[in-house]
């Protein structure tokens, strides 16, 4: 497997923890009052995060409405959520397959470059999946560690 | 920056993560009885994988010198844990140099390149460091934990 192919399996396993996050998460847990960041929140969150960076420019694309910490919000329902999941699924064999993985970063300007912000992308994914997985601990459910989802 | 660098860089962003949350543990919720998976053996587990994963195949891993049975009665301190830390930290900057990522992981249970066995490694560092945030956060109210982006020293080696 090349350079690119490993980031898109990478993606994938990632993006598959947080879609079981997110399927398994109780209606109750969804949009819990107690919580000051909100699971919805944080899930919408990683996904804007992943859909923006993995970007091959900053411009010609619709944007998301940007999720803002500190603020009260009407819940974003799971379907919803789970739509943009599927979106940045998309995005992943579409941009990654045309990124120069050496050029400049375009967002986050303090990484080296396009391949390093990848790997803070996936860093990013995978630390709120983890967030998630323990809010869910207490519930039960029936969540797992997702190593590649590499297809050659 | 070339790809090792960029792994490095990567590594130890991770690793400055699980750092700050062993670090801002408290005494009370580092072994909670009440736990299943209690604080530190999962911070042990985290650094034990970066730790064997680094190698080149398992027959070439030796045990950490104050390794002992995870799983048994005697809970890892959190010095200890740190200083297998930053015993992790100098195998990311020695190890990463040597090895061949494009060639097998040298794990059997993984059929992929050590290019991609080093992102899956990276990636279950950020996994359980998202869980213990989400522990110190919850029981703990501490909203003041940190992201780290890259590491700024092997930047600088530009």
């Amino acid at each position: 497997m090349n350079t690119k192919q490993v980031i898109q399996s990478q993606y994938l396993a990632a993006l598959a923890m947080l879609k079981q996050a997110i399927v398994k998460c109780p209606p109750q847990v969804w949009d819990d009052p107690a919580d000051k960041d909100k699971f919805w929140f944080i899930a919408y969150h990683t996904l804007y995060y992943a859909y923006r960076y993995l970007k091959i420019a900053n411009q010609n694309y619709v944007r998301w409405k940007k999720p803002q910490y500190g603020k009260p919000e009407t819940a974003m329902p799971k379907d919803q959520v789970l739509e943009h999941l599927k979106t940045v699924e998309r995005e992943v064999m579409e941009q990654v397959a045309m990124m120069d993985l050496d050029g400049k970063s375009g967002y986050a300007g303090f990484l080296a470059n396009k391949l390093e912000l990848q790997l803070y992308n996936l860093r990013h994914i995978q630390h709120h999946a983890g967030e998630l997985y323990e809010r869910l601990r207490p519930y039960n459910v029936k969540i797992g560690w997702v190593s590649q989802r590499n297809k050659e | 920056m070339n790809t090792k660098q960029v792994i490095q860089s990567q590594y130890l962003a991770a690793l400055a993560m699980l750092k700050q949350v062993i670090e801002r543990c408290p005494e009370t919720a580092w072994d909670n009885p009440h736990d299943k998976f209690k604080f530190w053996s999962k911070a042990y587990h985290t650094v034990f994988f970066v730790h064997f994963y680094l190698q080149d195949a398992e027959k070439d891993f030796v045990e950490w010198e104050k390794h002992h049975d995870p799983d048994g009665d005697i809970p890892f301190t959190k010095d200890e844990v740190l200083e297998y830390l930053a015993f992790a930290k100098k195998q990311v900057m020695e190890r990463i140099p040597v090895t061949d990522l494009e060639a097998e992981s040298g794990f059997d249970w993984y059929p992929v390149n050590k290019l991609e066995l080093q992102f899956i490694n990276i990636r279950h560092i950020q996994q359980h460091t998202g869980e213990l945030y989400e522990c110190l956060g919850i029981r703990e109210n501490m909203e003041d934990l940190r992201w780290v982006g890259y590491n700024k020293k092997i930047q600088e080696q530009e």
